[in-house]
């Protein structure tokens, strides 16, 4: 998972089948390997491991966030380890965003929860883009360069029957229900952008996915000024780097074509991302 | 005015700025015409006559009523944002 | 007296090896001879210890970052990041305080991270801070309250009980959180609890009061008192997880003021002023045992006298030998466990009397296990 390397311990038979479909094509490294972060999710001890077992999630040992139903212990790992790396690599700009890349230049899609971004995103990376990410575009400030971990992408709800639909032959765990961002299923990254795990990308654009039901696709210019405060708002960790962070995104918006992208189908979205690249779609 | 350094980004043909607060840490979006009281309340203090007047001379392309609602605007905003205070005769 | 024997002697062992974050804070070095198995460790005891800052600062200060291999290296960057971000955020935030208090006339002592901050002191690099704290002269209470309501803080804790808890018995009021920053302050009249055992002479504190460049209402305590501060309250503490860290800073300030004229001549005679003798033998007791930190030997034999009965101390030694260490698996042996628990009562007993100390831990128990049955409750209503 470059740039990080995650070490998982767990007592849930299931949990380690979920790892195993979800990324059959990571490497799997030497124990006497350096480890950017241990994490464990275990149940939980007590009367309870038999009537209703719960599971917790431990980064370094200590535990973190309340137990949860252990069948969503796989859900459960993913967003820890995205609260791991969220909160612990200020190496980088995090940026809560999707990146895909298409002939070296990168697309960053930011977007608060209920956007469409993690849909969007799926259904791209199954048509020829490359998975950096769906959660956190890793921004290196010093290089002007995006690095992605192409992890299980997150669908919820209703997504995970449209994503299926779109790209029938995508692998997907089962469905958990009854999480907090509802029912909850993680879709196994395409192999080719596993095995460019390494490669990080020239952001091009910056798109903000607007889904609209019944919508027409529409591209529209965004102002960059506006389209800064927004990714200072969607970033894990400007303000940990101060001015140094407001002239990464200064530079980082001026780099980059801004475009609010309204859309209500996948088809047309698959389109007009064909398109953006080359200047052959515009807003 | 608060005793501070702002560091501000334009972006080419927009009206809109974004400000960096070195003391506080606070980013802002301001209107250019914002920026423009700033730099010029960093002197002294001015009265909103004052600034509307010294914009309208700025900015003669424009229309008046427009300049003054544009410093109505850049008042709130700045005020809103902590940057400045209003100094009572 | 049996028992205490016997619990003595079931954890006093010889100690091992320090550990890996205390070896390489002492002697950063050693690190550039560590494989990727110690620099894992390494870095997993640091974070825990909140110490990571910390080391990054130290290996930073000793031109050693350039030959620490990248993936752990990436880890201290990050690190000292945070901290050095931290370290501006209390500024602004301690200028923010200043600026509300000064509408009351308040003046108000900075304690602990905030102090180290803005006195420069070296123990302030690399760390990191969860609030701040200050003390006021508890006569002035009332007002700082009212000016921090002003400037937009708000006390976080409603409970009846929590309030009383605070106000009454500790030395505080109730946490006060800034509706627009989220930053957190705490404001004290006085550096222990008036129910606590030990008497501190408060007012003395007060006296020797040093005023800090750029404010003319924000003080810190002067370098003796600031170690005698910063003992009691380790010393005092429950909740040890930043222990280790708590001693890094007292280690960190008894070598920086050793330059000081008359530093250690006047340390023990203040302390039995202000009525912080104990806490000051057990700050010297472990830094020198602990972190090799130099102490002059007729120091060390005069506090031996301020020292408790032998029995006690053997338990004292077991435990927080123990228990400042990082709370990580690799560093918690056999009975570190019991170790933090017996600290933790002990802390709670040293602040309150024992009829109050009972009925503080049943509420205490009493609340969690209201908690956790509401949360089945809620869980059985979602199921049905």
């Amino acid at each position: 998972m470059h740039p990080f390397v995650v070490r998982v311990r767990s007592d849930i038979s299931r949990l380690a089948d979920d790892i195993c479909l979800m990324y059959a094509d990571f490497p799997v490294l030497d124990p006497g390997e350096f480890a950017d972060f241990h994490v464990e999710v275990s149940f939980e001890r007590g009367i309870r491991r038999w009537l209703k077992p719960l599971a917790r999630f431990y980064f370094d040992g200590r535990p973190s966030f309340i137990p949860l139903p252990a069948q969503q212990a796989f859900p459960m790992l993913e967003w820890g380890i995205n609260w791991c790396v969220a909160a612990h690599s200020h190496n980088f700009l995090i940026i809560h965003a999707a990146v895909i890349e298409r002939d070296g230049k990168a697309i960053i899609l930011p977007a608060p929860p209920g956007s469409g971004k993690s849909t969007l995103c799926a259904a791209l990376i199954n048509r020829g883009w490359r998975l950096l990410s769906d959660e956190l575009a890793l921004y290196d400030m010093a290089e002007n360069l995006v690095y992605g971990m192409a992890r299980p992408v997150n669908l919820k709800n209703a997504s995970i029957k449209i994503v299926s639909a779109f790209a029938p032959d995508v692998i997907m765990t089962p469905a958990v229900p009854d999480t907090t961002k509802g029912t909850v299923a993680l879709m196994r990254p395409p192999q080719a952008s596993v095995f460019r795990i390494a490669e990080p990308a020239e952001p091009a654009m910056i798109v903000l996915p607007n889904y609209q039901h019944g919508a027409d696709p529409l591209l529209e210019l965004h102002g960059k000024a506006q389209t800064f405060m927004l990714i200072a708002d969607q970033s894990f960790n400007y303000n940990v780097h101060g001015r140094a962070g407001f002239d990464a995104v200064g530079e980082l918006v001026e780099r980059c074509r801004c475009v609010r992208f309204t859309y209500s189908c996948l088809e047309h979205a698959e389109q007009v991302f064909d398109g953006l690249l080359d200047g052959s779609c515009h807003a | 005015m608060r005793n501070t350094t702002l560091a501000f980004r334009f972006f080419f043909e927009e009206d809109a700025v974004v400000a960096y607060d070195e003391m506080s840490g606070d980013t802002h979006l301001l209107s250019i015409v914002a920026r423009e009281i700033f730099e010029t309340l960093i002197d002294s203090p001015v009265s909103v006559q004052g600034l509307k007047d010294l914009l309208c001379s700025r900015f003669p392309e424009d229309v008046p009523e427009l300049v003054s609602e544009g410093v109505d605007v850049a008042l709130v905003q700045l005020l809103g944002a902590d940057l400045i205070q209003v100094v009572v005769d | 007296m049996q028992n205490k024997c016997l619990m003595a002697c079931l954890m006093v062992r010889v100690m091992p090896e320090a550990d890996l974050i205390v070896q390489a804070l002492l002697d950063p070095g050693r690190t550039s001879s560590l494989g990727y198995q110690q620099w894992d460790l390494l870095i997993r005891q640091g974070r825990r210890a909140n110490l990571l800052g910390k080391l990054a600062g130290c290996l930073a200060e000793n031109d050693l970052m350039e030959s620490i291999p990248d993936a752990p290296h990436r880890h201290l960057i990050s690190a000292l990041k945070m901290a050095n971000r931290q370290g501006l955020a209390i500024r602004w935030e301690v200028s923010r305080i200043a600026k509300a208090m000064s509408l009351f006339g308040i003046d108000l002592i900075l304690l602990k991270g905030a102090a180290y901050v803005l006195a420069e002191l070296p123990c302030s690099s690399g760390r990191t801070f969860s609030d701040v704290d200050i003390l006021v002269p508890k006569a002035r209470i009332v007002d700082a309250e009212n000016a921090l309501r002003i400037h937009g803080w708000q006390s976080g804790h409603h409970d009846e009980y929590d309030q009383r808890y605070y106000r009454q018995w500790m030395h505080e009021i109730p946490p006060m959180m800034h509706v627009r920053r989220g930053t957190t302050i705490d404001v004290h009249h006085a550096i222990l609890p008036e129910t606590a055992r030990i008497k501190v002479n408060t007012a003395a504190l007060f006296k020797n009061v040093l005023p800090l460049k750029g404010f003319n209402n924000v003080f810190v305590l002067e370098p003796i008192d600031m170690v005698l501060h910063s003992a009691t309250h380790l010393f005092h503490e429950g909740e040890l997880d930043n222990g280790l860290r708590d001693l890094f800073d007292l280690d960190s300030m008894l070598r920086n003021f050793s330059h000081n004229e008359g530093f250690w001549a006047g340390l023990l005679p203040r302390a039995s002023e202000l009525g912080l003798e104990r806490p000051l033998f057990y700050a010297i007791r472990f830094t020198s045992t602990l972190l090799s930190t130099p102490i002059p030997e007729n120091l060390l034999h005069e506090l031996s006298k301020a020292g408790p009965s032998f029995w006690v101390s053997h338990l004292m030694t077991a435990c927080y030998k123990r228990a400042l260490r990082p709370n990580h698996s690799s560093s918690s042996p056999r009975w570190t466990w019991l170790a933090r628990k017996i600290l933790y009562i002990r802390s709670h007993w040293m602040k309150m009397p024992m009829g109050l100390l009972v009925r503080h831990l049943a509420h205490k128990a009493l609340i969690s296990r209201r908690a956790e049955t509401l949360e089945i409750a809620a869980e059985r209503e979602r199921d049905a």
